[in-house]
């Protein structure tokens, strides 16, 4: 079976199938450009990470390989269909493994999944930090992501009036 | 002005942005299209600048589907309820949209594109005096300045019907408006006046906007509109015109000295006139003659009927359909003889297959029916609308003698007046 070796920023060593890596569009890149610059076929490719921790890089790949079987989203499918497959995709096995997770190594997560190209994965991380945002009031937001208010003047205000003209009865 | 430049500060993509909160704005993005509601998505414009910018690409993003499910105006997937049926523009804070960023032009140019057959309707209020100045809205209208809109559906729009209910001013030149709508096919306009558009200083020099961007209007229906508005649209129009609806307009429009282009209402086919009861009065200087009008409906004159028979006589050897009132027209020709005699002369139509003939008075005509199997040789349809009569005239027509006549002739009868009969 042929391997490739993935190196988080932390310098933590993963070794991974090349068919179980080929998933993240990312790594298959790197794979096969290290293909084409290699004169030797067998060469083991070493794929450094430099942006990924191995914490999140370990759970990266844990959610690949439990998701080894299924259909490779393309990168564009939200723009062709108008929806994600999100909440199609998630299974038990996704909630039960994104349940521990505290939103920061969620935000590493989803950070992660969009660097390696791993569109499922986007998909139901992104999914849950919506689902913690949705029903909340605009303070409520503000605390919970700490973003301050930057609107000027009357920003605010106008862009509540212009809400009223689109929301529904 | 201040809303203008506030509205595109919040659509323009901050510094620094990226870092924001850690999300890179793609991401945020993707987020936020899970949205499941319009109303959560709108929400999220609130919380800063970042977001709202982030809400905003995600909106111009938004497929055809999930607009038309957000979307209050089409979401009807009717076939004559999946576009916007009614527009309110608020004359009083119209200037201040006039030059502004409209808040979804993306959704609007995206979904409707598709869709040749376009029909707005602008019903623009009068503001009251008091009122607040943005009035509230009902179901299924939104509101947008003038200007904005037709930018946004200006390419794809072939109808555009508009309407006021009061004197009212958009602060627009109609040639700009008409400059939005390169693909307009019929104008629909009713209770406008020349207040209502920015159109005295272009009475005196029509031709200096006139250009081929006008050519593709083929349906004109003006009523209630005045005579400034009437004759300024007619000046650019009238050459590529095929129907035409005109109500109360003065001076008689149909005069040739009155167009620099000769070419003026020679496409036209099919002609219909409300009240012009003073228009033709009016006429002077060389007629047009209407070499392709077909069908030609003049009702509700009560003035002399000499004009408007030599109006119809004019174009007895091409039309087909005619509708008009037996009191202003009894099929034959009036002229004048030298010594100021009048004589009449029975016009004869050989293509018409359609009358529509309205009956305002319950004076008896005992000439109608002779009138009609003469003027009319080739009838097939005739529609008698009776407005006030009495019962036995209503028989004589409808028993009108030559039964071969009537063999071969469709006859309606629509009573208008119906406490008339009584």
């Amino acid at each position: 079976m042929a391997l490739v070796r993935v190196i988080s920023s932390d310098g933590a060593a993963f070794l991974v199938s090349q068919r179980l890596a080929k998933r993240s569009g990312k790594l298959k890149t790197e794979i096969e450009t290290f293909r084409k610059s290699s004169d030797n076929s067998e060469a083991q490719p070493e794929i450094r990470i430099v942006t990924i921790r191995a914490e999140i890089l370990r759970l990266v790949l844990q959610w690949l390989q439990q998701h080894q079987n299924d259909p490779v989203l393309p990168a564009n499918q939200n723009e062709q269909d108008g929806r994600g497959d999100a909440e199609m995709g998630q299974s038990q096995w996704d909630r039960d493994f994104l349940a521990p997770m505290d939103l920061g190594i969620v935000m590493e997560l989803i950070l992660a999944a969009n660097h390696l190209e791993v569109k499922g994965l986007l998909d139901i991380t992104c999914k849950l930090v919506e689902s913690k945002i949705t029903g909340r009031t605009v303070d409520e937001i503000r605390t919970a992501f700490k973003l301050k208010s930057d609107f000027k003047g009357n920003e605010e205000e106008q862009t509540r009036l212009e809400n009223r003209w689109c929301v529904e009865n | 002005m201040a809303t203008v430049t506030r509205s595109m500060k919040i659509n323009q993509k901050p510094e620094n942005a990226v870092e924001l909160d850690g999300l890179p704005n793609e991401v945020l993005q993707h987020i936020f299209d899970m949205c499941e509601t319009k109303s959560e998505l709108l929400n999220h414009r609130m919380v800063c600048r970042r977001w709202a910018y982030n809400v905003f690409e995600v909106l111009k993003m938004k497929t055809n589907a999930q607009f038309r499910k957000w979307n209050p105006i089409i979401k009807n997937p009717d076939r004559n309820q999946f576009f916007p049926q009614k527009i309110m523009i608020a004359p009083s804070t119209s200037h201040e949209f006039s030059d502004r960023e409209v808040m979804f032009p993306h959704y609007f140019t995206k979904d409707l594109h598709p869709f040749p057959m376009l029909s707005v309707q602008f019903v623009l209020s009068e503001r009251e005096s008091g009122s607040d100045p943005v009035p509230e809205l009902n179901p299924g209208e939104i509101k947008f300045g003038l200007l904005p809109l037709l930018r946004i559906f200006g390419e794809t729009l072939k109808t555009l019907s508009l309407e006021t209910s009061g004197m009212i001013s958009l602060k627009i030149q109609p040639s700009i408006m008409f400059a939005e709508l390169p693909n307009l096919t019929s104008v629909k306009m009713r209770n406008c006046s020349a207040g209502v558009f920015d159109i005295y200083p272009h009475i005196s020099n029509p031709d200096s906007e006139v250009g081929d961007m006008y050519t593709t209007l083929k349906n004109l229906s003006v009523r209630g509109c005045g005579d400034y508005l009437t004759n300024w649209l007619l000046q650019y129009f009238s050459p590529d015109l095929e129907t035409l609806e005109l109500e109360g307009v003065c001076p008689n429009p149909f005069v040739k000295e009155r167009y620099s282009d000769p070419d003026a209402f020679q496409k036209l086919q099919s002609l219909k006139l409300f009240h012009m009861e003073n228009s033709f009065h009016t006429e002077e200087g060389h007629a047009f003659e209407l070499k392709y009008l077909k069908q030609l409906s003049i009702t509700f004159y009560l003035g002399t009927a000499k004009k408007i028979s030599q109006f119809i006589y004019r174009h007895r050897e091409t039309l087909t359909e005619l509708s008009y009132n037996r009191e202003m027209f009894d099929g034959t020709l009036i002229s004048e003889t030298h010594r100021n005699k009048e004589v009449k002369q029975i016009i004869t139509f050989p293509l018409i297959k359609k009358v529509c003939m309205f009956i305002l008075t319950d004076a008896q005509n005992k000439h109608d029916t002779e009138m009609i199997t003469k003027c009319f040789p080739n009838l097939r349809i005739l529609q008698l609308a009776f407005y006030h009569v009495n019962r036995s005239h209503m028989h004589d027509l409808c028993q009108i003698s030559d039964p071969i006549f009537f063999n071969r002739v469709h006859t309606s009868i629509e009573l208008r007046s119906c406490f008339a009969l009584a």
